[in-house]
């Protein structure tokens, strides 16, 4: 009954209710975050320098510290790796792109040793942390070293505060998978995608045949997909089917925009939302002529007009959508707003005072970017990449959020390439996902 | 569950019996989170026991996996739990999802295996048509628990089309040789370039960051709701398609409806505003007003109405009164289905309630009420009757005069009361019969309301019941109240109090010709000296020595001021 749902909310967090992290999760998972990255430089250090080298005595401290105040609200630390993703105490650790490169290189160190846990007791001691970074510095290819190499080394030299646990491949958990499986789950996502699209233009939103459930699963799909091998889903955005452009844009802006918000360290289940909204921002487009939008001819003023007017018809289909929640609400906010700035230009032309929230911006970064590389039946040669992103850049501040701007930079350049280089002598990351 | 069978594992002398043990546990307590709370000691024990247990098998075995069939739990292809496939069966609430594999590995938390139990709960009150299991196990981002999940959207044999090798490099395309021209990017995305414009793109710092992300954290449900309907207001405004117009106005209703059913009553009460203030813009063509009037009466419909005053029943004070705030932005269509719920409410707070938003949504137009003067129900006449009196409007008063003489005196007194409140001298009319019930409560209360309307048009009436000589068959409280009611009026009173105390009417006592001369003295009149110096000269004992006291009284008072 309502009355009682209402009633039962009144004693409920509402963050919760929506399955959004409450503001408590996020300062656990800083505090893991701040966890993992000591951890880190200790991982580093003693690659780098002697065990009684002071700097390697200062990280351990450092590591102990915290390692000390988990354990006394939870009893231990343990780290997980799980498809990728890394885990402390259960909890998913989201890595912004501060810390993206870094998360990369602890999985690939762990993948590598064949390390699936590590649990951090609480009577753990900073000369165990020591112990531990010399025991993993040492590089996996060179000296053989494998997981049961370490854990007799481990207790070998008696770290009795740390605990390795192995990793469990998935095809081991989940007999039939195999090592192709993450391929497969692209495809899958793409394919899954671009049929809810279809569907919706097929007259699905206005006829209620949109099939929420259907539409997360598609983007938990992909989600999944970046999380486990985001070069690999970039480099579905190179798919090009010049007579489903609205199709594949609508794609390649769900992916862009999905893996910029994980850059933020957005929750999975905020990725899957902004991943939807994404998918269908350019929805209003399936209500505008075909051959509209494909002239070979450039529109004259009238026919921009009703070009533009796609925010708003986006508008309208979304609004039809059985249910009002997060998803359809972030999806039309999306749908209006993904093609103005940040100083309220673009369109379409408001009459109040709405300005562009954070969820948009990260669309419309996608949607430029995509709509630049693309080609268009007889229309234009797309920029590269690399064009793409200084053309970006020469809005970011009045139209686009520039924080935005240069973490999606970092998404398409080459990492070393990223802070603080000139564009001029950059790369595509897509550009070395395709010659690879 | 009752039809829940747990079957035994004939000739499964092989698997270990801890796993089926473990099987039967899991259904165990996601029933025992069906009935109980997670704070109950019925649930506690019994999901602390399948906890302990399922960490030391893992702690041995590393992992531990169920092949999920329709009516069975494999492991190792031996069924190890059974049941009939019933919505209420854990295979079955796992296979009509897709699931078909379920794995536990080692290091799992107690929260997760929590959060597992809560989401087989949670599934059964999921609309089939918006989630399923497999999502609400995906959201949950469980790290020890994982799952193999059948999708039947997907064409196999399309997914094996797809050439993931061909990729084409980007460059490639039917194209023109020529880029998007700046005047096509600037009507397509809406971008000016700026070719001068040079600048590298960094990685912002840490805060930046976390800064973006609590941001988009915090947006919750009302939030983007208020955001989306912001939008669709703003369209609203600017859009000239009727079907447009229609959407938004669909949407906007739908939004509203949908913060109110989640509780967040604050922030549909903001949307209302908005579109309120929208109405109020003088370039507002008639077709928009008439469009956002319909969104507001769609959304005082009894079916949505209904919902909100059942909460009210059941509601904090606090809730309540959010509520009542968003009844209160309502149109007066939602009035007549507001006083068909007082008549029924039975909770005195929520009744009260009720009235104040009626007070409110019926202030300016009060006739609205009149069908409901006739009700059989004294009660609901008499709620009626002090709503009339709480929208303080004039009026209210020709209906409130319909029920002066209402034969339930609870009902009279009201309209006294309500008369009273709208401090209209055109109410006097009303109390001139009301000051004459032959109930005494309602009389007092007429009274008070005289003192309430405060206009020089009462002391005609009170003179002619002081006159009259059924005066003295008064009890002692009610003279004193008519006394005091006429000193009320000033000056105005001055001539009948000092017929009283001069004795003019023989049939009040002295008692209250003293009263009259102490009332005198509080008045502000320039001849009250010369007024009690003739009461001191011809008047008896006591009420001579009243106003010689008086006299001394107003000298003192002088000397003071001197």
């Amino acid at each position: 009954m309502l009355e009682e749902k209402l009633a039962a909310l009144e004693y409920q967090d509402l963050s919760e209710a929506y399955g959004l992290l409450p503001t408590e999760d996020l300062k656990l998972i800083l505090t893991y975050r701040e966890f993992l990255g000591r951890l880190y430089v200790l991982l580093n250090l003693a690659k780098t320098h002697e065990r009684q080298n002071q700097a390697v005595a200062e990280a351990a401290e450092l590591l102990y510290s915290i390692l000390i105040d988990i354990s006394d609200e939870a009893g231990h630390v343990r780290i997980d790796i799980v498809n990728d993703s890394i885990y402390i105490n259960g909890v998913r650790i989201p890595t912004p792109a501060t810390t993206f490169n870094m998360a990369r290189s602890m999985v690939r160190e762990f993948k590598d040793k064949q390390i699936g846990s590590l649990t951090f007791k609480d009577d753990a001691e900073s000369t165990d942390l020591i112990g531990l970074a010399f025991l993993l510095a040492r590089p996996a290819s060179e000296e053989k070293i494998t997981f049961e190499e370490i854990r007799r080394l481990i207790q070998v030299e008696g770290i009795s505060g740390i605990k390795i646990g192995p990793r469990i491949e998935d095809r081991e958990l989940h007999d039939g998978l195999t090592s192709y499986r993450q391929r497969i789950d692209a495809k899958r996502a793409l394919i899954s995608a671009i049929g809810i699209l279809k569907d919706a233009v097929k007259g699905g939103i206005t006829e209620g045949r949109i099939n929420p459930r259907r539409a997360k699963r598609a983007i938990e799909s992909v989600v999944d997909s970046i999380l486990a091998d985001e070069d690999a889903m970039l480099a579905l955005t190179m798919i090009r089917d010049y007579d489903e452009y609205t199709y594949q844009h609508s794609f390649n802006v769900c992916i862009y925009s999905i893996a910029l918000a994980n850059r933020l360290g957005l929750p999975r289940r905020l990725l899957a939302d902004i991943g939807v909204a994404a998918l269908f921002h350019d929805i209003g487009k399936t209500a505008i002529p075909h051959a509209l939008l494909n002239k070979s001819t450039d529109p004259s003023q009238e026919e921009w007009e009703i070009i533009r007017s796609h925010t708003i018809l986006g508008v309208k289909l979304l609004a039809n959508l059985k249910k009002v929640d997060t998803t359809t609400l972030r999806s039309m906010i999306v749908a209006f707003s993904h093609h103005l700035n940040l100083d309220r230009t673009g369109y379409p032309k408001l009459r109040s005072d709405v300005v562009p929230d954070l969820v948009s911006q990260i669309v419309r970064i996608a949607d430029i970017f995509d709509a630049l590389t693309s080609s268009r039946p007889y229309r234009s040669k797309p920029f590269s990449p690399r064009q793409a992103i200084e053309i970006l850049y020469e809005g970011t501040g009045s139209e686009v959020n520039e924080a935005l701007a240069g973490i999606f930079a970092s998404l398409i350049l080459r990492p070393e390439e990223q802070i603080g280089n000139s564009l001029s002598n950059c790369c595509s990351n897509l550009h070395r996902v395709k010659s690879s | 569950m009752g039809s829940q069978e747990v079957g035994d594992i004939k000739g499964s002398t092989d698997i270990p019996a801890q796993v089926s043990s473990l099987a039967k546990q899991i259904a165990m307590v996601s029933r025992n989170l069906i009935t109980y709370d997670t704070s109950s000691p019925v649930f506690q024990t019994s999901f602390q026991r399948l906890y302990s247990e399922l960490t030391d098998f893992l702690e041995k075995n590393g992992y531990l996996t169920f092949i999920v069939k329709e009516s069975a739990l494999l492991f190792n292809g031996i069924p190890v739990y059974r049941a009939d496939p019933t919505p209420n069966s854990l295979p079955f609430v796992l296979y009509k999802d897709g699931i078909r594999m379920l794995t536990f590995s080692e290091g799992l938390e107690k929260r997760d295996l929590m959060k597992f139990i809560s989401a087989l709960k949670e599934v059964r009150k999921t609309d089939p048509y918006q989630s399923d299991l497999v999502t609400i196990l995906w959201e949950k981002d469980l790290s020890h628990i994982s799952y193999k999940a059948v999708d039947t959207y997907i064409d196999d044999q399309e997914l094996q089309n797809i050439d993931l090798e061909s990729i084409s490099p980007l460059q490639e395309g039917p194209e023109t040789g020529l880029y998007l021209s700046d005047q096509f990017l600037e009507n397509e995305l809406g971008i000016i370039r700026k070719p001068e414009k040079k600048s590298s793109p960094t990685i912002p710092t840490e805060e930046q960051i976390l800064n973006m992300t609590r941001e988009i954290l915090e947006e919750d449900f009302c939030s983007l709701a208020q955001r989306a309907s912001m939008i669709c207001i703003d369209i609203l405004g600017t859009s000239n398609d009727e079907e447009i117009l229609n959407a938004m106005a669909s949407a906007i209703t739908r939004i509203c409806n949908a913060l109110v059913s989640n509780g967040n009553f604050i922030e549909a009460c903001a949307i209302l505003s908005d579109l309120r203030g929208f109405l109020i813009e003088a370039s507002l063509p008639i077709q928009r007003k008439s469009i956002i009037i319909d969104i507001i009466d769609t959304l005082g419909k009894p079916e949505n109405i209904s919902p909100i005053i059942s909460f009210m029943n059941i509601a904090s004070e606090s809730k309540s009164e959010e509520a009542c705030a968003y009844l209160s932005v309502l149109n007066p269509n939602v009035l007549p289905h507001l006083c068909k719920h007082l008549g029924e409410c039975e909770k005195r707070s929520t009744r009260y309630l009720l009235c104040r938003i009626l007070s409110v949504i019926g202030k300016d137009q009060p006739e609205d009420f009149d069908p409901f003067l006739s009700d059989p129900r004294w009660y609901l006449v008499r709620n009626i009757a002090m709503i009339l009196g709480m929208t303080a409007n004039p009026k209210a008063l020709p209906l409130l005069r319909k029920l002066i003489h209402h034969c339930e005196p609870r009902v009279r007194k009201e309209v006294a009361r309500s008369v009273g409140r709208i401090r209209s001298a055109e109410g006097i009319a009303v109390l001139k019969s009301l000051v004459e019930d032959q109930e005494k409560t309602v009389r007092l209360v007429a009274l008070t309301s005289l003192r309430q309307v405060a206009s020089p048009a009462a002391v005609p009436i009170l003179k002619t019941k002081i006159a009259d000589k059924r005066f003295s068959k008064l009890s002692e409280d009610e003279k004193v109240e008519i006394i005091r009611t006429l000193s009320s009026f000033g000056n105005a009173g001055l001539e009948v109090l000092t017929e009283i105390a001069l004795g003019k009417y023989k049939h009040i006592d002295q008692r209250l010709a003293v009263q009259a001369v102490q009332s005198i003295v509080a008045l502000e009149s320039e001849n009250k000296v010369t007024i009690l110096k003739k009461i001191q000269s011809q008047c008896k004992e006591p009420v001579a020595a009243a106003a010689g006291q008086a006299l001394k009284t107003i000298e003192s008072r002088g000397a003071h001021v001197a």
